[in-house]
Parts: structure tokens; sequence; C-alpha cells
């Protein structure tokens, strides 16, 4: 696997690490940076690139940046003969970073790391993330994980959001726990992924979240199926985390089986539904039960056409029938 | 000597400098002067400048009118660049503009024109705009096919069911034309005669639909001209289309013009729900506005429920100047709104108890003495007496054998009123109870003001009397003003409406010594009272204090109420001037007049075609006829009001279906059953995508002939014609209609048809202007060319001819002592019409409404035993919509307020109030660019969430303590459902995919200006379609915008009319409701659009709000402005500080 570094990478992360140095006192690696490139600008454009980018390679690498990702790299033996090349760049927010994975017909795979330059300040904590990414790399390539290019995986955008979001924080729980086994630092502290599970699973209880935590933490045999499945159905989620799911079937945010709505106001007590109404809910979904719940508006649909209709001496006979839509 | 300016600075500074150290002041020598350089030596190159001060050079300019349904219509200047309109400004031109006398308007009504008519272009160049006509693909294969029945199976097959999905194709503007008369014929054919009734009946429609069907297919087409005063000759020109399809229904059934039947009209106005509807009830006129610089006359302004602010853009200044000039300004409503921060005090009120509020300060001005009795006795009808037995007037004939009217035809009503003897006989004579000679005393309805006086009569005021009737009865009577006083308001004691109505009981005092002892007083009412179901009693009560006081008639007084460019009535038809408006609208197709030079006044005016108010197709396309317990079949709906079942409909200038309450009712299932919808717009809206063929039209820009409009807010006759070519392949409305009557007339074979347009073809509109400045007794005297020319200060411009400037409703009845239009030629507090009385309305009550109540819905709050009303048998339990809008049951509050509305039991515990935006007019600019980011607070041009429909989105305000008990932080996306029987439509499943696109799903904003159980949402923004929600959810931007038709929608499901529905008010749709015609000086019984005819009610919604989404970026968290501690509802230490004042404070 060859590590490939991209050119604007290169130029600002020494020239950061250049001026980091000179405003704290170190002045001699800007000096020497200038010995090296002024020449450059008497050159043609085509060789004055050239000359700047094979310099920002040679400092980068005299600077100790490059460090992090060989040492992340060396606790992934199996990455080497799998991978084509490693390709690190940069990025400007924190959505875009992360490893891709590019693979063509006829070559081995290409890896590229995106990642914001500033991370170059903490070396250690950069390596954690690397090996972060590099991990998910791994995950990709054993055929044991069932790893495939995701499509569209939900009916809605919003939905899509919300599963893509759960999706990353599972898979991000068993990279992170493979990671702390390894006894080596990870991306985030066990506590700092703690914060993702809340944050996407606002309303499941204190204790259904550790469990999560834990469960997924300790799941190294989870496949990218499974963890698709779980994002979808925070039911499932439960159920693989030893949870009795039929007690809080409905999580808050999760869809309604009715309607496909992501919902927060599930029926507190289907099942105490008049049975008039739940069979009138069966006529329309027989394989619905009352124990998979479903949002309030949805049920209430089935209470109020009886409960507001009109009463049969009021209707007036010849009126065009409700909801006709034919002649 | 010389001394140069530098020198004469240096001595002096030194001078002063010497002087002031003389006195021992502070030492200047600081300030030493600059050395001696010519700073203007030198200086760099200056090109850039050029480029920031060439952005404003203009090649050319025009003005044009922005005429929305704003009621403004402001002259605009457009400057043009290389053929491009850059921008528009105001055109201050006010000042300028006069009239044949030589009157001017003042300079104050300056500047007038707002963002809409700055932003304009952006509309006319902008990516929704309509370039070329489109149809519908399935509906030209059915007409290619031969328009075949629609069975089941071709109703499916040619998408009728599911216009949504279907594509538009573009298609050439001959082609459109011949498709476009080939319908309109064949459907006219289909539903004509004897057979064509039996269609619509094994259709299923109420028979009563088929009373004005006469046998005419044309009668199943409906017209509507978008506020057709926006634009006379091309809006209102749809009802000359309709009425001229008479001459198709003569081809089709082979009748003459006597037989023959145009098309029904819709109205803009009421279904709108912007008329007042219970204005005419008290004064008989269809509205009183008057000119807004009227309001710096008025002392004591209040809004009712209204926001001058934010829906009177362009003049609301006047509103502003009130405090300047010393008046005193209250503002009654549920939110602390933008007028509220003008006001001496706002005076907070429960949704919907306006009512009870104004009963309740009419009881303390009567208990209290606080009445100009002389004014209650000239022009009121407090004096006249009411039978207890049958609750209606007493009138002469009731007690005077062979009693016969004295001849009055010399009086007003007749000669400058219209009143025909046949009313006249209708309505009688009344009686007052006289103290002098201690007996009844008859009155006519021209004995007011003046004339009353003459009479030498003093009425009673109070007390109970006997008469005998002619059928030897002994009946007791008592003067309205005694029943008000010692009855009625007995159940509207200042705690009782406190209860009722919320509103701090010292205000409402305050309030009522206000009325009493400032002159003059104004009420403004508006959308926010007419949208309920009970408007008619709100806008009645607002006349009580008024009437209690003589506020009207006067500078600066009076009730009115500001909604909608309604006034036909400015191009008012006389006697002595001609058939006014109606001389354009129905001029008789059957003998078009082609002299160019006829005077107006001659041409013959005929209507053929009948109004029909569009609320019924919003009811699903059917009257309000119920089967009650107690007394069998009824229907609510008068004959005067009656509709036909609806198979065709052309609309212009009009995003109808969007703005249509119960929308996806309407597109989901009523719509199903028209067989033709056809628009003409100048933009791609949801109701062009819910069309079957479109014409595009120009924009007031572009227009290449002239048009002309007025306003109900000002004086001011505009006539323009654009100064831009049309950028796309586009035509006027006009031109649009005229060759389309000629396609019509081309395929019955009657030229007749296309000649009624002769002059609109020929690019001489002008000719239509004359006969209608001719025609009308306010403009006759004009000349189009003279106003063209700018003869009257401004070119385009005039102001109408008004007895007053500003005009001043009413003025007349009080300084001539000309009777009001009502039926006693007084204004009433009192009606008692055979159906008034049944809904025991007799007297103004208040009501709760049907559906936006905590109590039982519709009940009469009154144990008044001189209000009977009808329930009809239907039990109290009953809950269905229909019940709950005819029962009529009374009860006095002690009884009501334990009562309960099972739909607020079940949760739906807010009112949704439905304002228009400062930002749009109805849905117009809703998603123009600029106005879609400012008229949100989720405004991004980036779209950085991509869950967002476009560069901004619709949002609902909420108080923060009811969101957050509810578990929604500010920013969140929430569900607001209304009653899930009917709404979003009838019939709905959960996994309809229908439904997805209905359920209103947006973003809910704190807003610590409304009450806890109050939200709202602005009225009629782009609605989403099931076009627009497949883009947001199959578009990898997540934007809402249609695939193939462009359109963009405000939302990412649903829409404000989600929540909403068609409500049918009994009250509104009377047949014995005498009051004076829209547009002529005459008077009529019953219906008229626009006049008392149904206005829709969207605020009579309950809602539930639930969370659906975090409001954070894409779905995560929080939304971040709302963590930033400064918004409202999560206010950081800091903030809390500062909105108490302390920052500052250490």
């Amino acid at each position: 696997m060859e590590l490939r570094y991209a050119p604007e990478l290169l130029e600002e992360a020494v020239a950061r690490e250049i001026l980091r140095r000179e405003t704290a006192g170190d002045a001699a690696w800007s000096r020497d940076f200038h010995v090296v490139t002024d020449p450059f600008y008497a050159m043609q454009e085509t060789e004055r690139n050239a000359g700047f980018r094979d310099a920002n390679a040679v400092f980068y690498r005299q600077l100790g940046l490059a460090r992090s990702l060989e040492a992340a790299v060396a606790g992934y033996p199996t990455l080497g003969p799998a991978v084509e090349e490693l390709v690190l760049d940069r990025c400007a927010t924190a959505s875009d970073e992360g490893a891709d994975l590019c693979v063509t017909a006829g070559s081995k795979p290409h890896v590229r790391i995106l990642f914001r330059v500033h991370r170059l300040d903490d070396p250690s904590a950069l390596e954690g993330f690397f090996r972060h990414e590099l991990q998910h790399v791994e995950d990709m390539l054993r055929p044991a994980f069932e790893y495939r290019a995701l499509g569209r995986i939900a009916a809605r955008p919003a939905e899509e959001n919300l599963v893509r979001a759960r999706l990353r924080v599972l898979w991000n729980l068993v990279a992170a726990g493979a990671i702390e086994r390894s006894g080596k630092r990870g991306a985030a502290k066990k506590e700092e992924w703690a914060t993702m599970v809340t944050r996407n699973y606002p309303g499941f209880p204190a204790e259904a979240r550790e469990r999560i935590l834990a469960t997924l933490w300790n799941s190294p045999e989870a496949t990218w199926p499974l963890l698709i499945e779980l994002s979808l159905h925070p039911k499932k989620l439960l159920r693989f985390c030893g949870i009795d799911a039929a007690e809080s079937p409905c999580g808050p945010g999760s869809l309604c089986p009715l309607c496909s709505f992501p919902t927060f106001e599930w029926h507190d007590n289907a099942a105490a539904l008049p049975e008039i109404t739940l069979g009138m809910v069966r006529a329309d979904f027989p394989r619905w039960d009352p124990a998979d719940g479903a949002c309030r508006q949805c049920l209430d649909s089935y209470v109020f056409r009886t409960r507001f209709a009109p009463s049969r001496a009021s209707c007036a006979n010849t009126q065009v029938q409700e909801g006709s839509n034919v002649h | 000597m010389s001394i140069n300016r530098r020198d004469f600075l240096k001595s002096a500074g030194l001078a002063g400098s010497a002087a002031f150290l003389a006195s021992g002041g502070l030492n200047l020598g600081a300030f030493e002067p600059f050395p001696d350089i010519d700073p203007l030596a030198g200086y760099p190159a200056r090109d850039w400048e050029k480029v920031y001060r060439e952005q404003f050079r203009y090649d050319s300019s025009f003005t044009w009118v922005c005429s929305p349904n704003c009621t403004h219509a402001c002259r605009m200047k457009a400057f043009v660049r290389n053929g491009v309109v850059l921008r528009s400004e105001q055109n201050y031109d006010s000042g300028r503009i006069g009239d044949v006398y030589g009157n001017k308007a003042t300079v104050n009504w300056n500047p007038r024109g707002c963002s809409n008519g700055f932003t304009m272009q952006r509309r006319m160049y902008g990516p929704y705009r309509m370039r070329y006509p489109l149809i519908r693909k399935m509906w030209k294969q059915w007409a290619d096919d031969g328009f075949p029945e629609l069975t089941p199976d071709n109703h499916k097959k040619y998408k009728f069911d599911s216009r949504g999905t279907d594509e538009l194709v573009k298609i050439g503007w001959d082609d459109a034309f011949k498709y476009f008369a080939r319908g309109l014929v064949n459907i006219s054919k289909r539903y004509s005669g004897e057979e064509g009734k039996n269609k619509l009946r094994a259709q299923g429609y109420a028979e009563e639909m088929l009373l004005h069907h006469g046998g005419a297919g044309t009668r199943v087409c409906k017209v509507r001209g978008g506020m057709g005063l926006l634009g006379v000759i091309g809006k209102y020109g749809m009802y000359r289309f309709g009425n001229s399809l008479a001459l198709v229904d003569a081809k089709i059934r082979g009748v003459d013009a006597k037989e023959a039947k145009g098309a029904r009209s819709w109205s803009n106005y009421t279904w709108h729900g912007d008329q007042a509807p219970g204005q005419p009830f008290v004064h008989g006129l269809q509205t009183s506005d008057t000119d807004m610089n009227d309001f710096r006359f008025t002392k004591l302004h209040i809004q009712l429920g209204k926001n001058l602010i934010e829906n009177k853009r362009a003049d609301n200044h006047f509103f502003v100047e009130c405090m300047e000039r010393g008046a005193k300004i209250v503002v009654i409503a549920p939110e602390y709104g933008p007028p509220s921060t003008k006001a001496d005090y706002w005076l907070p009120i429960r949704p919907n108890s306006d009512t009870a509020l104004l009963l309740g300060i009419t009881k303390l001005m009567m208990d209290e003495k606080k009445y100009d009795e002389a004014f209650v006795k000239r022009f009121t009808d407090f004096p006249l007496l009411v039978r207890q037995d049958t609750l209606k007037r007493l009138q002469a004939k009731d007690i005077l054998k062979d009693y016969a009217s004295p001849d009055i035809s010399k009086g007003a009503s007749f000669t400058k009123h219209g009143l025909t003897q046949e009313q006249y006989v209708k309505l009688g004579d009344f009686v007052v109870w006289d103290t002098k000679s201690n007996g009844p005393k008859v009155v006519t309805r021209d004995d007011v003001g003046a004339l009353w006086d003459k009479l030498g009569v003093e009425p009673a005021l109070e007390g109970t009397f006997k008469v005998k009737t002619v059928d030897g009865k002994e009946v007791e009577v008592r003067p309205l003003f005694d029943l008000y006083k010692n009855v009625h308001l007995k159940d509207y004691d200042l705690d009782s409406v406190h209860e009722i109505t919320r509103a701090p009981k010292e205000l409402i005092r305050r309030l009522t010594d206000d009325i009493a002892t400032i002159k003059p007083v104004a009420i403004h009412t508006g959308e926010g009272i007419n949208h309920w179901f009970h408007a008619t009693e709100v806008n009645r009560a607002s006349y009580l204090p008024l009437m209690l006081t003589g506020n009207i008639g006067l500078p600066g007084a009076g009730s009115h109420t500001w909604a909608g460019n309604y006034k036909a009535a400015l191009f008012q038809g006389s006697s002595w001037s001609g058939p006014g408006f109606k001389g354009w609208i129905a001029e008789d197709p059957f003998h078009p007049e082609m002299d160019d030079k006829i005077d107006g006044k001659d041409v013959h005016a005929h209507g053929y075609s009948q109004d029909e108010e569009p609320a019924y197709w919003n009811y699903d396309d059917k009257p309000l006829v119920v089967e009650t317990p107690g007394k069998g079949r009824k229907s609510f709906t008068g004959a005067t009001h009656m509709p036909t079942p609806t198979k065709f409909l052309w609309y212009t200038n009009v995003n109808i279906f969007n703005n249509a309450k119960w929308a996806y009712q309407m597109l989901m299932r009523t719509n199903t059953k028209i067989e033709m919808i056809v628009g003409t717009d100048i933009e791609m809206n949801s109701t062009v995508e819910y069309s079957d063929l479109i014409f595009a039209a120009n924009t007031w820009l572009e227009f290449e002939d002239l048009e002309i409009t007025g306003c109900c807010s000002n004086p001011f006759i505009q006539i323009w014609k654009g100064g831009t070519k049309p950028v796309y392949d586009t035509k006027d409305d006009t031109m649009i209609m005229a060759l389309a009557a000629k396609a019509v007339g081309d395929e019955i074979g009657d030229q007749r048809v296309g000649d009624l347009w002769k002059f609109a073809r020929e690019g001489r509109n002008e000719v239509y202007i004359q006969r209608l400045l001719d025609g009308c007794s306010t403009t006759r005297g004009y000349k189009c060319s003279d106003i063209m020319a700018g003869k009257y200060g401004e070119p385009g411009a005039a102001l109408f001819l008004f007895r007053t400037y500003p005009r001043i409703p009413f003025y007349e009845q009080i300084a001539d002592s000309l009777p009001f239009y009502t039926p006693t030629g007084r204004l009433q507090s009192y009606n008692d019409e055979d159906e008034v009385i049944e809904y025991g309305e007799n007297f103004i009550v208040h009501r709760e409404g049907p559906e936006a109540t905590p109590y039982l819905p519709n009940v009469i709050v009154s144990s008044n035993p001189w209000v009977r009303p009808e329930s009809y048998g239907i039990p109290e339990s009953a809950m269905g919509a229909d019940e709950r809008q005819v029962r009529n049951i009374k009860k006095p509050w002690s009884e009501v307020k334990n009562s309960k509305n099972p739909l607020w039991e079940a949760g739906f515990k807010f009112y949704c109030i439905t304002p228009k935006s400062r930002h749009s007019t109805h849905s117009q600019w809703q998603v123009t660019d600029w106005h879609f980011i400012w008229n949100n607070q989720f405004g991004d041009p980036y779209r950085r969430d991509k869950r967002q429909p476009g560069v901004g989105e619709h949002q609902m305000h909420i108080n923060p303590a009811a969101a957050k008990d509810l578990g929604i932080a500010d920013g969140d996306y929430v569900y607001v459902d209304a009653n899930p029987a009917d709404r979003p439509f009838i019939g709905w499943k959960p996994d309809d995919p229908q439904y997805k696109v209905g359920r209103l799903m947006l973003r809910a904003k704190y807003n610590a200006a409304y009450p806890y159980s109050a939200v709202m949402m602005k009225h009629a923004p782009f609605i989403a379609t099931e076009k627009s929600v497949k883009a947001h959810e199959t578009r990898e931007d997540g934007r809402a915008q249609s695939d193939g038709t462009g359109y963009q929608s405000s939302f990412r499901y649903g829409s404000q009319q989600s929540v909403t529905r068609g409500w049918l008010m009994p009250m509104h749709q009377l047949d014995s409701l005498f009051h004076k015609a829209k547009a002529r000086m005459g008077f009529i019984f019953g219906g008229e659009a626009d006049n008392h005819a149904v206005n829709t009610v969207p605020k009579e919604t309950l809602v539930k709000v639930t969370k659906a989404e975090n409001g954070g970026m894409n779905g995560q968290g929080v939304w971040a402005p709302a963590a930033s501690g400064f918004a409202p509802g999560g206010e950081s230490d800091f903030m809390k500080k500062y909105v108490l004042g302390k920052v500052t404070k250490g």
C-alpha cells in the first residue's frame, strides 16, 4: 500500500507547522524553508509548482507530521496487501472528515482519508482518529463484515438523515470497542461515545442507552447488514441489546408502522382501544398488532371517523358520498 | 489684505484658542491645524467608483401598477437597462393626482409601494415563471380520444383521479385554444338538457343543485377572474366570457336569448373570507371602508383582530401617524403583535370571543347611560318595537287595518337608492312607541335624521307595551333598546364577559369609558375577525358601541374591515350614468356593440350568467342540505345561493387550489369530479400543477395593452400598460380571453362570441375602458386618453369622483339624512328575517364556534327568552360537521362553561390563527427568493440543512411554555393535525401516499407573543404537492421543487390548508336578507357573490401539535439559534438580564 499526500494538504500543513514553531520562537524551520523554496520563484510555473510540492513533502516528513498516520497504519498489517494506495487529504468541516473506500475493476481498492489540518496540532489524538478510520476500512475490506455500498436506505430524506446518523454511531461503537480491546487510543473516549448514543437515541431510557453502548462495544462480529437493520429499527436494536422490546416498541422518532412517519407521540395503549376500532385498523392493516404500536394520529383517525361522523339521521341521502372520486 | 481659506482657519483657530486659554479653559495645543496641503491633488484613480455608480444607470423607465390583492394598487417606476428591468421603486405621484373638478390628492399618500413591487421583476424573470401554454398529457389524450364518457376505468386511465402525478407538456397557443374550445363545448353538451341533468343525478349530486341548471350544460361551467378589480378588463373580463356562454347554450339547446344561460361566476372577496359578513346586516352595504388617509381624523383608533402594520404595508403609515396626531390606540387581539407595540393598551382576548366583549361594552354603556340619545333615535333601530309573539318587528300593517303605506316615491329610498315599489311593499313600515301620544307611531324607512325630526315623535327607548293587532290579538311589544338593555344583555355582565373572553376586567371598563368619551372612534376589523364561523356576529356587534355614540358617517369614525380589494362598487352603475361595471362584464353577447365610439351609458347589459360562491365547491361540491331528526330534510343553502355541480373551471390570476381551505380534500377528492380545469397565470403554482390546460400570462410590467384598476382603500383610478416586452411566449389576460372566445365561436359557428372581444383582439382595450368610465357614476366625465396623457397630474392616474376626500362611508346618511340600505333605513341591531330568528341570531349573540372552542360546539350563549333557536332535533352529542353547523342550542354562560368539546378533550387544544403575511399577498411572492428567505426564521440561501424545502420554509409560531410542555424545542419540525375524521381529507388512510403529501409538517418557532393555546401560521404559502414531495424525497439535495414543472413548495409536507376545512355558515346563506346590490344603485333580497354569500373561515380550526424531528442541522440535536442563549424561551442569563434592562446596571 502506497501512502500519498495531497499537495494542498502538504502545503497547508507545512506552512501551519512552520508558522507555529516560528511563533513559539523557533525560526530555524522558516529560514530553512525559505532557503529551499525562494529559488522556486524564479522558475517557470510548472517547475515552480513541482518544486514546492517536493519541498513540502520533504518538510512534512522532517517536521514529523507523517508519524501519526504511519503509526496508525502499522497497527493494521492486513491493509498493506489489500489496498493499492492510501491518500491523505484535507477538508474544511467536521462532517466531511472520514475514510472513503474506492473500488475500481481490475485494481485493488483505494482509500482516502479526509481530516482537518488543525488536528496535526495534537499528534496523539490524530493517531487515534486515523486508527478509528482505518478500523472502518479494515471492516469494509473484511468479507465477513459483508460491506456493500450504501444506497438510499430510508423512505424520506429526514428519515434517511436519522437512520444514517444512527448507523454511523452504531458502527463507530463497534470500531471503537475493537480499538480499545487492542489497547490503543481511538478517536474518542467511551464517555464521548455515550454522548453520541444519547444524542441519537434521546427517547430511550438511560439504561437502554447504556446497554446499547456496552453491547455494540463488544460486538466485533457485527456485520454491515445487521448494523443497517439495527439503525432502521429501534425495536430490533433493543432486542439485540437484550432489552425486551415489547415493553418499549416505539422509540421517540421511530417510524409508525401504519403511516411510516417518524413519531414522538405514540398511542399509549393501542390494545385498549374498542374492538370495533381495532377491527377497522386491521381491515386496512391485516398484519398489524396492537403490540406493534402506532402513532396517536393514526389511531385517532379510526376513533374519530366514528365519533365525528354524522349521525345516521343527519345524512342527506342524495349528497355525494364522502371521499368519492369516481362517477 | 488677501487671505485664503486655510489662512483664515489657522488664524481663527489660534484666536479661538487664545480666547479660551485666557478664560482659563482647556489647553488646546494638541489641536494643531493640518499642514497646508491639497487633499485632492494626486488622488488615486477613482474609476472603481464608476462600478458602484453605474449599477444605478438606466436607459429608460416606465411606470406600472403593482396590483395584487393587497388593497393598495401602487404605481411603481421601473428602470430598464439593455432591455432588462433592473429595479422598481415608488413613483411618488400621489400629490399630483387630481379629478375633473380640480381637487388634488394629498401628498401625504406618498410614498406608495412596498417590497412586493420592488421585487416584481424577480418574479417576471424568475425560475417559476410560466413560459408558454401547457396541457396535461392524459387530458389531451382524453380530448384526442374524443372525450369518451368518464366511466370509472376512463376516469383512472385519463388520470382524473391523480392529476398531480400526470405530466404537463408544452402546447402551442393555437392548439391550446382549440383544445380549450373543444373541451368547453363538449362538457356543455354532455350536461345539457334532461339527459345532462340525469347524468348529474347519477353522479350523486343533490337534487337541490339542479335548481339553477335549467337544462343548460353551460351552468356546470364555472369561471373566476381572480379578484377582478385587480384588473377590470383582464381579470373581471372572465365574467364577460362566462356571460357569453349563453351563446354556447343557445347553440347547443337551440334556445333563444330569453332561455339561454351563461356560466356560473365565482366570487372572490367572500371566497377569500375577506368580507365582514355581518356588515350588510347592520347597514345594508357590502362593506364599510374609508380611504386610508381618513385614519388621521380618528381620535380613538381600535384594531379588533386587525394588524394594519403587517397587512397594509403601502399605507400603514396613516395608522402610525395616529400616534403623532394624538389619537388613543387600542388593540384587541389574542397575541401581542406589531400593532400592539404602538397601542396605548393591548386588550388580550380568547380567540373567537370578540362578540361577547362588544356586548359587554354595550351593556356597560347602556346601563350607565353613556350614549348619544339623539343619534340613537334618529339613525338606529333601537326605538323600533318588536313583537314578543313572533319576534318580528312590529309593522304598521300589524296594527292598522287596511293599512296603506304613505307615498315615499319622491324620497331618497326611491329616487337615490333605487328601491322598487314591490320591495317597499315587502318591507313595510315600522312602529315606535310615542311617549307624547302614549301610543304607537308609524315610521317609514325614509324617516331618518332631519326627516325623523320633522315627525315630531318622541319614541320610548324603554318600556313594555301592549298593542292590539288587526287579527284581534293583544301582543306585548318592546323597543329594541329596552330589550337589549333590560333583557338580552343580562347575559353579558362584566364578570361573565371576563370569563368568556379572558380579557382583563379593568381594560374592558377602560375601553368602554374611552368609547363613550372620545370622538371620533373607528374600529378596524379584518381577516382576524372575518375568518371565524361566527364573524357575522362580531361584525354586527362592532357597530353597537358606535351606534350608541354616533360614530358613523363622520371623518375618522366607523367600523371598517380592510381586507381584500373587492370594491367593484367603485365602478358603480346608476340610472343617470349607465350600467357601470356591468356594462363590461355583462354586455349582451347576443348583441355585441361593435361601434367603438358609443357612449358607455348606451351599452346594453344583460346578465345570462349567475353568481356562485366557490365555498360550495370547497364543501366537496355540495350545498348545506341536512336530513334533520326534527324537521326532516332541510336545505340551509338559500335558493339565491344554490350552486350547480362543477364540471368545468377556468380561473385567472388566482392560486385557487393552493388557497382553498381543505386544499387536499379539493385536490384528492373534489376536483376528481371536474372534467376540465383551465388556468391563466404568470407563475408555476400548485393550482397550475393540478390543472388540465394552462395559459401563460404576461405580468403587469409586460402588458401589451391597457388595464385599469381601483382600490377599496384609496381614491386612485389607475390605468397602465407594461413597458417591457414579454420575456417569454406569453399573452395579456385579455388577449387570452379574446382568443379563447374566438375559438369557442369558431367551434360552435357563432361569430358573436369572438366579436364581444373584437377591440381587445385589435389591441384597443381603450375602447372598453372608455365605455367603463362613461357608464359609472364615479368616473363619468373622464376620457381614457386624457388620463393617459397625464391631464390629471400623472399619466394613467386620476381620482374617483367621490362625494368626499377621503371617502367616508355613510357620510350622506348622516349629513343629508338619507336612509341606510337596510329594511328599516336605520342602522340595525336586530334582524328579524325568518331564518335569522330560527338560527337564534335575531339579537346579536355570542356563539362558540362549531369547532374552535373548548365548550359545546356552536352553542348560543344566552338566556334571553326573545331568542328562540331551532335545534332541528339534533342532540348535543351529535358531532358530525353538518350537525354542528346547523344545530342551534341556547344556554346561559353558567351552563356553557361547564360543557365540553370532545375534540378539545381529545388533545386538539390549539386555536390555529392564520393571518396574512407582511412578505406576500395571498400566495403571491411566497417563494420569490428574497421573500422566501425573509418570511421565516429559517431562511438560508445555502440550504445547509438539506431537509429545508427551499431557501426558506414555512413555520408555526407557538408559545414557548406550550411547546416545552409538548417536548418541542425551538426550531423542531412538528406535525400539525386537525380533526383526523376529515383532515387533511375525508377517508384518508395511514399508508395512503396522498396522506403523506397532505399531512402538515413544518418548523415550530417559539414566540412568547402568542397565548398558550394559540398557534399561528401565516396564510397561503405554496403547498406541498405530489410532485414536490416526490422531489423532496428523491432529489439529492432534498429540495421540494417538482420535476417537470419546477414548482417550488414552501413545505416539505402538507400546508397551512391541511388543517382547515370548508364550512357553510347558515347565516351567510339567507334568501331574505334585504341589502344594497353590489355595483349599482338598487336593492336585492338574498345572495349576491362578494356581498351576501358564504365567507370561508379558515380560523375555525383546532389543532394538535406533536414533535416530528429534531430541529438541529439535518435532524441532529437542537436548532442552533435556539441554543444561542438569545432566542425566546431559551434565554441565557445575560439575555434575561438584557430583557430586564439590567445589563448596564452592573
